[in-house]
């Protein structure tokens, strides 16, 4: 790799119909999305080249996110703008580009950056009626069972089904924050800790801004994610399911995805001189934070920096 | 990075099947239409909606060019929405039948009966089943015969229609021959019949009149007692007693979607097809294709590179590849994929069609592929030249071995070798021929020194069960039965391993049961019809997968509605016999291919097109081939 080139970490939102579309078929599909914007990505060498794309999560199918992230590298000294909006236009609907940044040249893989991710989940409106929905209609309620399953519970076992055998986990250190969300209560959103005051655009129209809407509340997790230590949203609310005593039925809950993020405190970057540097200017902000009175955070969304 | 919220302007579709349903069938994403390039038009602004049908799994059907080309030609038409049907795969099959979901189209997800046409593309004879699946999801009575001024109309084209005959009952009207000519005059009669408050049957009264179309509940067929058919005429004097095939004669001006397609899933064509020419100047004995697509036209070379890079511009595939029979002789071929090797710059690779083997195709190949990797392709079909020159393969041993020679030199190692058992006039010694021939190239390969050559060669013999065809010489031959196939494949995997270099050699054969419905469907009539509805009723489906092909149930089908398959297959039909398709007038005379099923007995070649007329018939059409020089 010669100094002509640059490295792109995008995100994008995935919603409709494209929740139905797998992992796989995403990364192929923004591989030809690249060439029809005609974005000089580089190859890697070899007689089969690809392109230096790698994303950061994957998702699974049947959830929509407003935070997901891959990186790209391209040959060229400048990406900008002009780029994005044309990777923009050769969107199918249900994928937008949501913003861009130009990554420092030693940066690591996001894949072995991610350590949490948010998700929100509410109750699909064919499903309210059932034993699920009653706990979620009811906040109070909701608030009681969150309690008793999340804070009330030094350990959460959780027997996992795989193919071919059981596996016994501990749910509750990998359960990071779980809170329930009221949708008539504007302070509750601003409580949590979320950059985005958009979190709700992903809701059904007839639901978002009424006083009382259908769709009853909702849970936020912050849950650990990674390629070493990973939880599915989906394990959480199944177990918190049955501490609840409802039956958990696999297609019941609508999960949206907020944000993917790194730890605050981790080296983003490889090499020795370019992690010396990090290691450096880490120490300058963590020090700003100090004197501004404010806490160094604990995670970072993948597309921001400190 | 700053979120925005998604355009709340723009109206999101409804899909038609539940988030449930989704998440518990096989890869959903074949259900949801939304693919790059697909269009979307207002359905209330439409004055034809036409649903066009690709009976298979949508992996299959969406790497089909030819519905590629009419979706494309349908929609750039202001007043009509062509939208997509493929079908359910057995899981989401079974969904819709037990909760009567009716089947819909992916883009706007609407039901089907809502159309006002349902096109079916019949590419293969173990689809049928499948057209029964998409009319019965559909909730459109099977029969045509049933079907009521709601129903769409229902029109069969593609290859299969040829012989239409054992699907009659369950279309409307064929379209037979090239899609591109004539849909303009049959949806402007369909606008007018409409406009005038004129029914499905004074619609499909007029259609019949239109070139290329037929309405088989207009004709009506007797048989006598020995089976055969006695009569097939008209019901009435102003029903045309011939319809002929459409052609379009310049592929040139012709549409051709610059815009393909893009789907999620990775289907089976997941690259730009670029189809270079139509029809085929061999003359091969055996080959619909190379019979009913004469005469041989190209396509400018000028036209196929502005093509190429709209294409791949538009969608953004990796790969490019060419589509036609016999692509060495395509005039332009060098000039074309000289220009093509442009792209590999692009990280664009260039997928070759099999090319006759000499030196420039071996030059192109090595660019383009790995050479370790990649086989080299030869299709000699026979195994002896005898019986090459009885089917009009003009590939000699010579040839092969030549071929085979120059590429091994180059650094190749593997060859496949396509065969066809039980051609007309084959014997047991021809059926050895096979890999003799095999283990002559082995020999070939051999004698590069050691020290030149890396490790040994792997030549691999597929063979295949010959079916006759409408429209060929061979319509007339007879076939065999299964075990009798199965003897012949026998006898080529015992010579072959008679062989010295057998452990170079590689044999693979196919069942023989689906050559046998096959060999049914190309060349059955309308009696036909009830075994596929008994079939499909006993829960026949996607016979066109091994995994699912259920040969016990076929036979059962049989049975039961007294069809006998050796009344079909195992007789030779006498040139006299009036033929269930011979109401198509396809171009190619029946007198040209009586002649060449004499020459084929006689073992006598028939010269290509380009070497010598042989008066087929395809003249007619003032075009291609026909007029070069």
């Amino acid at each position: 790799m010669n100094g002509n080139h640059l490295n792109i970490r995008i995100k994008f939102q995935k919603y409709g119909a494209m929740k139905f579309v797998g992992h796989l078929d995403i990364m192929r599909y923004f591989q030809k999305a690249i060439r029809r914007a005609g974005i000089p990505i580089a190859y890697s060498e070899g007689y089969s080249p690809h392109q230096l794309m790698s994303f950061a999560a994957p998702l699974g199918v049947g959830l929509t996110s407003d935070g997901e992230y891959f990186d790209i590298t391209v040959n060229a000294l400048s990406f900008g703008e002009d780029d994005i909006q044309k990777l923009g236009q050769t969107m199918a609907e249900g994928i937008s580009i949501l913003g861009y940044q130009v990554l420092p040249d030693a940066v690591k893989p996001s894949m072995s950056l991610v350590a949490a991710a948010d998700y929100l989940a509410y109750v699909k409106p064919e499903y309210r009626g059932g034993d699920v929905g009653t706990v979620f209609q009811d906040y109070s309620l909701l608030q009681d069972k969150v309690l008793a399953f999340y804070q009330g519970q030094e350990h959460i076992p959780f027997t996992k089904q795989t193919k071919k055998n059981t596996v016994e986990m501990d749910l509750k250190q990998l359960i990071y924050q779980m809170s329930p969300l009221s949708l008539r209560e504007e302070d509750a959103v601003k409580a949590l800790p979320l950059k985005n005051p958009e979190i709700l655009s992903f809701l059904p129209k007839e639901a978002a801004g009424q006083q009382d809407p259908p769709c009853g509340n909702m849970l936020f997790l912050r849950l650990c994610t990674g390629s070493s230590n990973n939880l599915k949203p989906e394990l959480v609310l199944e177990a918190f399911c049955k501490s609840c005593g409802a039956a958990y039925h696999p297609f019941c809950f609508q999960i949206h995805r907020l944000e993917v993020y790194a730890k605050a405190d981790e080296i983003p970057v490889k090499g020795e001189q370019a992690h010396q540097e990090y290691l450096e200017y880490l120490e300058g902000v963590k020090q700003d934070f100090k004197r501004a009175g404010k806490a160094f955070p604990e995670f970072i969304a993948l597309g921001a920096s400190l | 990075m700053e979120p925005q919220p998604r355009n709340p302007e723009k109206k999101e579709r409804t899909l038609a099947l539940s988030d449930e349903i989704l998440l518990t069938v096989e890869k959903p994403a074949r259900y949801i239409g939304n693919e790059v390039n697909s269009v979307r038009k207002d359905p209330a602004k439409a004055e034809i909606r036409f649903a066009m049908c690709f009976p298979d799994v949508y992996e299959i059907g969406m790497s089909h060019l030819g519905l590629q080309i009419l979706y494309d030609m349908f929609n750039q038409m202001d007043d009509v929405y062509c939208e997509r049907v493929y079908s359910p795969w057995h899981d989401l099959h079974k969904i819709m039948k037990e909760q009567h979901i009716p089947l819909f189209t992916l883009e706007t997800q609407s039901p089907v009966r809502d159309m006002d046409f349902l096109g079916i593309t019949i590419q293969y004879e173990m689809c049928y089943t499948n057209i029964l699946q998409i009319l019965d999801l559909s909730q459109i009575p099977l029969l045509a015969s049933g079907r009521g001024e709601e129903d769409p109309i229902v029109i069969g084209g593609g290859p299969c229609v040829y012989n239409p005959e054992p699907l009659a009952a369950f279309f409307d009207l064929f379209y037979i021959g090239e899609g591109e000519t004539r849909y303009d005059d049959l949806l402007a009669l369909y606008k007018a019949n409409r406009k005038e408050g004129g029914s499905r049957q004074a619609f499909l009264r007029k259609a019949c009149q239109i070139p290329g179309i037929y309405v088989p509940s207009l004709y009506e067929v007797s048989y006598q007692a020995d089976g055969t058919i006695a009569a097939f005429q008209p019901k009435y004097g102003d029903v045309p007693a011939k319809v002929k095939k459409e052609v379009e004669m310049d592929l040139t001006h012709a549409p051709y979607p610059r815009k393909p397609l893009v789907p999620f899933l990775k289907v089976a064509q997941d690259r730009a097809v670029l189809e270079i020419q139509r029809g085929c100047i061999r003359g091969c004995r055996f080959c619909q294709a190379g019979m009913v697509y004469r005469p041989t036209r190209e396509r400018e070379v000028g036209t196929l590179k502005e093509c190429a890079s709209a294409m791949l511009q538009n969608s953004g595939h990796e790969e490019i590849s060419l589509s036609s029979l016999s692509s060495s002789d395509y005039s332009q071929l060098a000039e074309l994929i000289n220009y093509l090797m442009d792209f590999k710059e692009k990280g664009v690779n260039i997928s070759l069609p099999s090319l006759r083997i000499d030196a420039f195709s071996l030059d192109v190949m090595g660019k383009v592929q790995d050479v370790r990797k990649s086989s080299l392709t030869f299709a000699p079909e026979a195994g002896s030249q005898r019986l090459r020159d009885v089917i009009n393969k003009g590939l000699s041993e010579e040839v092969i071995l030549e071929g085979a020679g120059l590429a091994f030199e180059g650094g190749w190692q593997k060859v496949k070798l396509y065969f066809m058992l039980g051609l007309p006039t084959e014997t047991e010694e021809d059926r050895r021929e096979i890999p003799r021939l095999a283990e002559k190239i082995a020999r070939r390969y051999y004698e590069i020194p050691k020290d030149k050559r890396k490790g040994k060669c792997q030549i691999t013999i597929s063979t295949s069960f010959f079916v006759p065809k409408p429209f060929t010489p061979f319509q007339w031959a007879p076939m065999y039965s299964k075990d009798e196939y199965l003897a012949r494949a026998r006898v080529v995997n015992e010579e072959m391993k008679a062989q010295l270099n057998r452990k170079s050699l590689k044999y693979n054969w196919h069942e023989a049961d689906v050559t046998v419905l096959e060999g049914v469907f190309a060349r059955g009539d309308r009696r036909i019809a009830p075994v596929l509805i008994k079939a499909y009723e006993k829960g026949c489906l996607f016979d066109a997968w091994s995994e699912s092909f259920q040969n016990g149930l076929w036979m059962e089908a049989f049975q039961e509605c007294g069809v006998s398959i050796d009344f079909y297959n195992l007789r030779t039909r006498d040139t006299g016999e009036i033929l269930p398709w011979d109401f198509i007038d396809c171009g190619v005379s029946k007198a040209f291919l009586e002649r060449e099923w004499g020459r084929a007995q006689k073992g006598e070649v028939t010269p290509n097109c380009r070497q010598q007329c042989s008066g087929c018939g395809a003249a007619q059409f003032e075009g291609g081939v026909c007029l070069e020089r």
